[in-house]
């Protein structure tokens, strides 16, 4: 039973995880930033150089 | 001696490996975040090796402060220090290719009628020595005013000596505040180069002529005619080369890849955890993972033709013909990586001067084919259209794909011959396009741009891929089926409700509910589509390979609408944002967004009823 | 044909504008001429073609043509070879050397 929970939270946690990576990336860029750090704008492909 | 950080600037003209040496000076520390061998965004790392911290920008390659293109205007103002949030540099560095003294020493000429402290550096040192081009470098420091360092960035020769040098200069220089005004042209061209001719007729001996093979290379290459073949036959050989080739390769992943979920599945106990990681992890990440190797192709392919020189000579002998349809040739580099990814290719689109042309190539430049795209692609022809040999040297599957290729490229053409149309005559822009010399592609550059490329794709797939399939796997696992459920239990989860909720839009499509949830996450990342797909059909009941399960659920009519939908809808948020940013419109943007999609909905329309009628 | 003029001095014509040049030839520039084509660019492209190194007494080399109307064409001039489109290399005149 207790064997269950562990990997329910396991599974939850890393769910809610990939979740908040998602809005963090995202959603920061929502905002206008005016200009960007240099390389690291948030405008285009979301940040990771795109392949 | 304050310790406030100094600025260094990488200028000068484009091709003459400003970049390298930046890799060179920085460590490569500073993340490349774009199109390699085209430089339109400004890039910054820590200069290491000097007596006080020091910052190095490497700048777009400009011929003048003067009269600049879009692209060129980056350098200047960054020079100016007229660009927000990036400080004006302290010290210029001006790069000058060896072998293109004359034209080099111009822009250096230019700058130094600024009056900041300046240093020459003479790249490509080797090769200028290999034409008999002697450089009596004390005496041209003399003359010009400033230290003067040769280098072979490439090979990392002299930049020991630069340091050196740049440290001297760093020692004398106070940090200066508050803009530079840029000078009204004090001196006309002509004096300039009668300038120029002076200085170099002491300090330079230099033969005039270009070494045998690269005037021969070009006999071939910017042949009217025989250029074009040789261009085709590139093209094609590049297109066979990503498919034949890494089919080898994408097998073993593939193996690996369900080697690695029979493990994890023995391994772990049913239960929750078991299916997160098989089907949720496993299958996500997987089923993209696999198409690394054609990536990798795709990108040797464009590495080294950036590399070698020869990409210009392209776009010369595409000029006329994408004047044509409303493009330029210069469109030519911005739609070939494309092919690997839009995002950078609309950046790029910074180097073609005329406005109109620019916003077409924007504007068609998502319909190349991008390798997010590809897996999508070969996932559905793999599971639909037969191995069969045609004319005996191709098979169906790949003539499938370059059908689909094909489409995107006849499209763009179309879109953008409609768009001129619209536009009317409009004022004649100069080409004014420099054919550098052909260069064998450093074999250490080309790995190490190999290497980042493989390292960005990865990163993709371990990241956002990797959330998006988590994410997913949730939604389409929960809430679970009821106590007397009939349907299998995908059909209960978030997936199956949002998927069935957008499914009316796409009925006359014939998509079915898993492939409209399919197109969400697609957003981010295109490949997430095959990702979501396995994940909703492993889940939905079935170790079968999914090219297997969509065999069996999807209609073949049906199956060429999504491939169909795929070619033009505008996905990637990426994309978007970046037409966004380069455009400045949002009303651009919202119709280049409306139309893509528009055009996306009739053609998916009209392939499936089409193939019925055929099928 | 209708003469051009460089900076208000009208030329006589046996300078051929660079795209009628033939294939391999050498030339001396011997100006820019101004062109409608251009409307109120037309001084920036005149610039751009000087900086570039287009001026009077540089020596070119004309080294190929695009497949239609030979457009764009293809120089080498100070030892670096652009392609320039028509419309600019109409501008570029240039004095035929012997072979």
């Amino acid at each position: 039973m207790a064997d269950q929970w562990i990997q329910g939270a396991v599974v939850g946690l890393m769910v809610a995880g990939a979740v908040l990576y998602l809005l963090r990336r995202y959603l920061p860029c929502r905002r206008k930033a005016a200009g960007g750090r240099g390389r690291t704008r948030c405008d285009d492909c979301s940040g990771d150089g795109c392949h | 001696m304050s310790q406030s950080v100094l600025h260094f600037a990488l200028v000068g003209n484009p091709n003459c490996g400003k970049t390298a040496l930046f890799n060179c000076l920085t460590g490569a520390k500073a993340k490349v975040a774009n199109y390699a061998g085209v430089t339109v965004e400004k890039r910054s790392g820590p200069l290491a090796g000097l007596s006080r911290p020091a910052e190095l920008i490497d700048l777009p390659g400009t011929y003048s402060l003067y009269v600049a293109s879009p692209d060129e205007q980056v350098a200047r103002r960054v020079i100016l220090g007229e660009m927000d949030g990036e400080a004006q540099p302290d010290v210029l560095v001006a790069v000058v290719d060896a072998t293109n003294i004359k034209l080099g020493l111009r822009l250096v000429l230019e700058l130094k009628a600024l009056g900041r402290p300046m240093i020459l550096v003479l790249n490509l040192a080797d090769e200028a020595r290999r034409r008999g081009i002697r450089i009596h470098a004390e005496l041209l420091a003399e003359r010009l005013g400033m230290p003067v360092v040769e280098t072979v960035a490439v090979r990392r020769q002299g930049v020991t000596g630069l340091l050196a040098a740049l440290d001297t200069l760093a020692a004398n220089v106070q940090v200066r505040s508050g803009r530079l005004g840029l000078p009204a042209r004090g001196e006309a061209v002509e004096s300039l180069y009668a300038r120029i001719d002076t200085v170099l007729a002491e300090c330079v001996e230099a033969p005039e002529f270009t070494p045998r093979w690269q005037d021969k290379l070009d006999a071939l290459a910017m042949h009217p005619v025989l250029g074009l073949v040789i261009l085709a036959a590139i093209l094609l050989l590049m297109f066979q080369a990503v498919f034949a080739w890494a089919a080898p390769l994408m097998d073993g992943i593939e193996a690996l890849v369900s080697w690695l979920g029979e493990w994890a599945g023995a391994l772990l106990p049913p239960g929750i955890l078991h299916d997160f990681v098989v089907d949720g992890l496993i299958a996500g990440m997987g089923s993209v993972l696999v198409f690394l190797p054609q990536i990798i192709i795709l990108f040797a392919f464009i590495l080294a033709l950036e590399d070698s020189g020869y990409l210009p000579r392209a776009a010369f002998l595409l000029d006329r013909m994408m004047r044509g349809v409303g493009l330029s040739g210069r469109s030519f580099i911005p739609l070939l990586s494309s092919f690997a990814c839009a995002v950078p290719g609309i950046m790029s689109t910074r180097s073609i001067p005329n406005p109109h042309e620019r916003l077409i190539t924007i504007m068609t430049a998502p319909l190349m084919t991008c390798s997010a795209r590809l897996p999508v692609y070969a996932l559905v022809i793999g599971a639909f259209v037969p191995q069969r040999p045609v004319w005996g040297l191709f098979n169906l599957q790949g003539l499938t794909l370059f059908c689909l290729y094909v489409a995107g490229i006849a499209s763009a053409a179309l879109v953008a011959w409609t768009a001129r149309r619209q536009r009317g005559k409009s004022e004649s822009f100069p080409l004014l396009l420099e054919l550098p010399n052909y260069r064998w592609p450093n074999l250490y550059h080309f790995l190490l741009g190999l290497k980042e490329r493989a390292w960005i794709f990865l990163r993709r797939v371990g990241t956002i891929i990797l959330a998006l399939s988590i994410v997913l796997w949730f939604l389409a696992t929960f809430p679970g089926a009821p106590e007397d459920a009939t349907l299998p239990a995908i059909e209960y989860s978030f997936a199956g409700m949002l998927g069935k909720f957008m499914q009316p839009l796409f009925e006359p499509l014939g998509f079915s509910w898993q492939m409209c949830i399919a197109l969400i996450p697609a957003m981010a990342a295109r490949e997430v589509a095959v990702s979501t797909l396995a994940t909703v059909y492993a889940i939905g009941g079935g170790d079968a390979a999914l090219g297997v399960s969509l065999a069996h659920s999807w209609s073949l009519p049906v199956a060429l609408a999504y491939l169909a939908w795929f070619v033009y809808a505008p996905q990637c948020l990426s994309t978007i944002a970046v037409v966004r940013r380069e455009t400045n419109s949002v009303r651009a943007t919202l119709v280049f967004t409306a139309y893509l999609f528009a055009l996306a909905y009739v053609a998916a329309l009209l392939v499936r009823h089409l193939a019925a009628l055929w099928t | 044909m209708p003469s051009k003029t460089i900076d208000g001095a009208v030329l006589p014509s046996a300078h051929t504008p660079l795209h009628r040049l033939p294939k391999g030839s050498r030339a001396r520039v011997v100006g820019i001429a101004s062109s409608a084509l251009f409307g109120d660019m037309d001084d920036q492209v005149t610039l751009r073609l000087k900086e570039l190194g287009f001026l009077p007494g540089a020596m070119l080399q004309v080294i190929g043509f695009g497949l239609f109307g030979a457009d764009p064409i293809a120089v080498r001039i100070n030892g670096t070879k652009f392609g320039l489109r028509r419309a600019e290399a109409e501008k570029v005149l240039a004095a035929l050397q012997p072979a």
